[in-house]
């Protein structure tokens, strides 16, 4: 069970190595996948590529500020 | 797009084996070349290996459409981590990578491990060399095989571009490495890894948007205007971070010299 954890975590950290960035990448996704299929949001459609930025960017913030706090 | 197969696989390898080779270039000194260069053959064996296995499959199993979402998004994921480093060195945060330091610390920890033959072939220094190379080449494997395989409609051709990048990288560090036998200091490795973060967050973003369903303005040209929305995002959030890290300095160099001070 450790190993399995260990490789998890190692391959976690190669890819990503950050938690703050990954939610908000998985976030944002979710978002717009919701956008994309729930008829109520259609109004957001045409800001996809606008949201898309945003929450990349928000990611990559809310990472870096959890480093001056530390 | 052949540049974007080339550009980034060249200038991404070219980080990684700088970082390898001061590992290599210290275990050479130290124990012996053969050590070191046998670690970095059997290291180079396994990560070609990994390329026909897992490129292979990602060419001959896996649609354009699908590729695309998925290596954006672990593209967006990786570019980051590279990001936050170049900006977190850049602000001051944390220490810039210094690869004479590096090579120093490895020297002397090597020398402390005693009892070197250098005529005998060392498993110590064939495992350090070979899991250098190893670790740090899997990042390059990682990009040639995503970018290669998304990059060009071809995907075959596309891993084909981006190796060519990366044995462009491996002849000029391994021709300079082996010119001046230390490590490369003057090759700016951070600049480096700020400029290979923007590309694989932006390539990541216009890929995996395209998966989502975005249709990006003006096709492929909006590339550019990615790049240029990252490089400007970097600047400010440099900006912002830069009075903390003189800051943090600020605070280390007082810690430093408040214990002389308790002496007087």
């Amino acid at each position: 069970m450790k190993i399995i954890i260990n490789i998890l975590k190692e391959t976690f950290n190669f890819f990503c190595g950050d938690w703050r960035i990954f939610w908000g990448v998985a976030i944002t996704l979710f978002a717009l996948e919701l956008i994309q299929h729930i008829d109520t949001l259609t109004f957001a459609r045409p800001f996809m590529a606008i949201i898309f930025l945003i929450g990349l960017s928000l990611s990559l913030i809310v990472a870096l500020k959890r480093e001056i706090t530390k | 797009m052949v540049w974007s197969c080339i550009l980034p696989s060249f200038l991404a390898s070219m980080v990684e084996f700088v970082e390898a080779l001061t590992i290599v270039l210290v275990v050479g000194v130290t124990i012996n070349w053969k050590s070191s260069l046998l670690g970095v053959g059997a290291a180079m064996l396994t990560l070609t290996a990994l390329i026909i296995a897992f490129g292979s499959t990602l060419v001959l199993f896996i649609p354009i459409e699908v590729l695309r979402l998925v290596i954006g998004i672990i593209l967006i994921l990786f570019g980051m981590q590279w990001l936050k480093k170049a900006v977190l060195r850049y602000s001051g945060l944390k220490a810039l990578h210094d690869e004479a330091a590096i090579y120093e610390e490895k020297l002397h920890g090597l020398i402390e491990h005693g009892d070197i033959d250098p005529s005998k072939f060392n498993t110590f220094g064939f495992l350090i060399a070979f899991k250098s190379v190893l670790l740090e080449g899997l990042e390059v494997v990682f990009i040639v095989i995503t970018f290669g395989a998304t990059a060009s409609a071809d995907k075959v051709q596309g891993i084909w571009m981006a190796s060519i990048g990366v044995l462009m990288a491996f002849i000029v560090v391994v021709v300079l490495g082996s010119a001046i036998r230390k490590p490369l200091t003057k090759i700016p490795e951070n600049t480096l890894k700020y400029i290979v973060g923007i590309m694989l967050v932006s390539f990541g973003t216009f890929w995996s948007g395209e998966g989502l369903g975005i249709q990006w303005p003006f096709a492929d040209l909006f590339l550019v205007v990615l790049i240029a929305f990252f490089l400007t995002l970097i600047t400010i959030i440099i900006k912002w971070l830069k009075p903390y890290g003189i800051a943090q300095k600020k605070l280390q160099m007082e810690k430093e010299v408040s214990p002389y001070e308790d002496n007087n």
